[in-house]
Parts: structure tokens; C-alpha cells; sequence
């Protein structure tokens, strides 16, 4: 981003005569970023002059997308804010999904799961925005270490799904998680189960080399 | 003085130290920016603009 937003003469046009632009080190300012719930990179917080968040974006956006959504974001528009008030007079399961997003990302898990829930409820038992809205709800529960709570949810997604994307998916999360507890047994047999399953799938590559690092953990352990 | 004022004075310093040292960072052909929260809301309210915090990790 660095490297492309920031270097752009119109995002400096834009930073230097629109918006105080902010960069902040998480790990050195671990405090700040905890404050606004920061759990991935890079993540940009619009805020007001207090500090107070606007809204954010996660992940990476090109310039002119970057610029627009922060103008809008300025604007009140595709705000978390604006989204609530959308939802009153509207359904519309993909903006419930958005809202549950918007949630989650600044650390509202339980807004976020009640959204979620909302998007499962109106929709068909298998549709995408279902099983996207499953996973997302395990893997808030991962992310709070609640992993058996996760493991259990994943499994049944795995098991309602079958063997397509969501199914790979919540195999894989569900490697992911056993090892996140420490159950290396567990996520062993996770790993090869996901790899049995699903075999071309690009994560493949990282199972093994999961299930490399944990047979030879006890190894290591031994020295 | 006793070890608990010691220790405000300290930190007193420290919030002093670490607000003075926080200026703008302007390099050649880059978005110029700053890098603490206090001195983006000081910023913030003289320009009547909002604040864009980028968070980022050396990893």
C-alpha cells in the first residue's frame, strides 16, 4: 500500500489537503491499536476530530477505490451508520451481511453474530450467503479462542456443505483451530483429513507443511 | 519526594517527550503524514478535517 496508494500524486493531493493522514505502528503502539480493534493489515480507521471512528477499510483497495470509499465514508455514505438506517426500511440479506461485516471487523461480535443470524434466517439453509455467514460466526469464535465452541461449528458446516467451497473452508479452519488449542493430535489428523477431501485445493500446500511442523514438534521438544 | 510522585513526574515526561518528538513526516513523493494519535486530533481540529489512521506491522 505503501508503495502504491501513498506514492500516487493523488492520494498525496488528497492527504495533504483533505483528511490528516495517521500511520500507526500496531506493534508499537499496541494500545491504539487495541483500542480500535485492530486484527489484520493494513486497516484504515476513518475517524472525526475526537477520534471517534467513521468507519474502516480492510485489506488493500487500489487509489482511486481507496479515495472514493474514504470521500464516501466522509460523506456518510456506506457507513456502518448509514447501513442501520437502510436495514430499517429495507430486506435485503446482502445488506445485513455487509452490516455484520462492518460489525465484526471493529471487534462487535455480538452485533455481528446477531446480523449474521439475521442473513441465516431469511435466506435457504445452503445458500452462499448462509454458509458464508456460518463461517464467519466460527471463525469470530476461533478469534476469541473460544475453539471448541469454532470446532464444533466448523464441523457441522463441513458436514452440511459437502465437499464444496464452504466444506473446504471449515475443514481447513477446523485443522486451523484443533492446533490454535494445542490439541496436535487433533490437528494432524485435521490436516490429512482436509488434504483427503480436498485435494486440489490451494491450501494443500500449507496443510502439509502444518502437518510437517506439527509431527515434528514433540521432536523439537525432546532437544 | 516519595516513590509514587517519582513515578507521575516520570510519566509526565515521558506523555511531554513523546508529544514534542511527534511531527510531520514529509519524505519526497509520499502522502505526508504523522505518527501519533494526539497530534492527529491537534492537526485534526485546526484543519477541521477528519483523521485516516493507517495501522501497519513490520512483519
Amino acid at each position: 500500500m505503501d508503495t502504491v496508494v501513498f506514492v500516487d500524486s493523488n492520494a498525496i493531493d488528497f492527504f495533504n489537503t483533505q483528511m490528516v493522514l495517521t500511520k500507526v505502528n500496531a506493534e508499537v503502539d499496541s494500545a491504539l491499536a487495541k483500542h480500535y480493534h485492530v486484527s489484520g493489515y493494513p486497516t484504515i480507521v476513518l475517524t472525526d476530530q475526537t477520534g471517534k471512528e467513521i468507519d474502516r477499510i480492510v485489506g488493500y483497495l487500489a487509489t482511486e477505490p481507496f479515495l472514493k470509499t474514504l470521500t464516501d465514508y466522509k460523506n456518510g455514505i456506506g457507513t456502518l451508520d448509514d447501513l442501520l438506517n437502510q436495514a430499517k426500511t429495507k430486506e435485503d440479506r446482502a445488506l445485513y451481511f455487509e452490516i455484520a461485516d462492518k460489525y465484526k471487523y471493529r471487534g462487535g461480535s455480538v452485533e455481528a453474530e446477531s446480523w449474521y443470524t439475521k442473513v441465516i434466517s431469511a435466506g435457504e439453509p445452503k445458500d452462499t450467503l448462509t454458509a458464508k455467514s456460518r463461517l464467519a460466526i466460527a471463525d469470530m469464535y476461533r478469534r476469541s479462542k473460544d475453539y471448541d465452541k469454532s470446532i464444533s461449528l466448523f464441523s457441522a458446516i463441513a458436514a452440511d456443505f459437502k465437499q464444496g467451497p464452504a466444506a473446504e473452508e471449515a475443514d481447513i479452519m477446523t485443522a486451523v483451530a484443533y492446533r490454535q488449542k494445542g490439541d496436535t493430535t487433533m490437528a494432524i489428523s485435521s490436516f490429512e483429513k482436509f488434504m483427503k477431501n480436498h485435494p486440489n485445493s490451494e491450501d494443500t500446500a500449507y496443510a502439509q507443511k502444518q502437518i510437517a511442523k506439527l509431527k515434528a514438534k514433540p521432536t523439537e521438544e525432546k532437544k | 519526594m516519595s516513590k509514587l510522585t517519582m513515578a507521575v513526574v516520570i510519566a509526565g515526561l515521558v506523555v511531554l517527550a513523546s508529544s514534542a518528538s511527534a511531527t510531520l513526516v514529509s519524505e519526497p513523493g509520499h502522502a505526508s503524514f504523522y505518527t501519533t494519535m494526539p497530534e492527529a486530533i491537534e492537526q485534526a481540529a485546526a484543519k477541521n478535517q477528519p483523521i485516516v489512521l493507517k495501522f501497519f506491522t513490520d512483519w
